[in-house]
């Protein structure tokens, strides 16, 4: 099975979020992200940090994951971008 | 006359080819920015790194010999902190074509340099400054062009490796025609500036060039609309 790039891993993340109507908890997110803990973990951070992702309590207090505008727009403009990278091999 | 000072004719066509130039590079940096901002992907900073300088190389190039034509002025008679104007754009554009070059490499070999890459882009800002600065001390034409070209040829060698290996490795992207757009618009680009370093070609040699760079660099303009407009 071809390990997927960076992008790819980023991108399937934030689409199971988005799949579950954009409120995830984040143990089904790790089981859906084909992730060891560790790896997950370190994209989850990154996730937080460039603000794709934000962590919102829901009624029962508990911790989910909801996309943010700037996760919404990478989803929207993945495609481009994946396309942009292969046209000039960077 | 100053070498600077061009006919009419000779500045506008210089004036248009820069202008197209320019923008043309401003927008493939402004896309390539954009992309890189949502996906932090090494390959795009480099890239948009890349044609920034490419616009800002094609605007102060025109910088000298506009100056001169619309005001009648010497650029050499104009000081600052005593150092000849025509000397401080020829740092500056000697910094921004060598960082260009270093870019525009880098974004299709950041890959191969694995996590070292980001202090390559750095230091590729470092050795750019002091190879232009040199020209300060010894302020021939020669070594202007002599810098440039070698930074060209390592370029090219380095481009050249990694086309070949993709070439002929059994994982072909088909998408590797590029490195030679890119290697053939660094060569018109040095054949200009020798042009208008060291002698003036004629208005027909001149236009050759301007064409088949604009040709190049609009290729790469519509690539860059083909899959942003998507």
């Amino acid at each position: 099975m071809k390990k997927r790039e960076r992008l790819e891993v980023i991108h399937d993340l934030l689409k199971v979020i988005q799949d579950n109507n954009n409120s995830i908890r984040p143990t089904p997110l790790l089981r859906y992200s084909n992730l060891s803990s560790q790896r997950f973990s370190e994209y989850y951070t990154e996730l937080l940090e460039k603000g794709f992702v934000r962590e919102v309590k829901n009624k029962k207090g508990r911790k989910m994951i909801s996309l943010t505008d700037k996760g919404f727009a990478f989803l929207q403009q993945y495609q481009k971008i994946k396309d942009f990278i292969a046209e000039f091999n960077l | 006359m100053s070498r600077f000072m061009l006919t009419w004719p000779n500045l506008t066509i210089d004036v248009i080819y820069t202008l197209i130039v320019a923008v043309s590079c401003f927008f493939i940096f402004y896309k390539a920015y954009k992309y890189f901002r949502l996906s932090n992907h090494k390959g795009l900073r480099y890239f948009a790194a890349a044609f920034f300088f490419m616009g800002l190389s094609n605007l102060l190039s025109l910088f000298m010999p506009l100056f001169s034509t619309l005001t009648g002025i010497p650029c050499r008679t104009i000081l600052i902190f005593g150092i000849p104007i025509p000397y401080m754009i020829h740092v500056f554009l000697a910094f921004s074509m060598s960082v260009t070059v270093f870019s525009l490499l880098l974004s299709i070999i950041w890959k191969s340099c694995g996590k070292h890459s980001d202090t390559l882009f750095y230091s590729m800002f470092v050795i750019s400054l002091l190879m232009s600065t040199l020209w300060v001390f010894i302020p021939t034409r020669i070594v202007f062009l002599f810098l440039n070209f070698s930074i060209l040829m390592t370029a090219a060698v380095i481009g050249s490796y990694k086309y070949f290996s993709i070439k002929f490795s059994s994982k072909k992207t088909g998408k590797n025609a590029f490195y030679i757009v890119y290697l053939l618009l660094f060569l018109f680009w040095l054949v200009d500036t020798a042009g208008n370093s060291i002698i003036r070609f004629s208005w027909q040699t001149g236009l050759a060039l301007y064409i088949l760079s604009t040709s190049l660099i609009l290729t790469i303009v519509y690539r860059v609309i083909r899959i942003s407009g998507k």
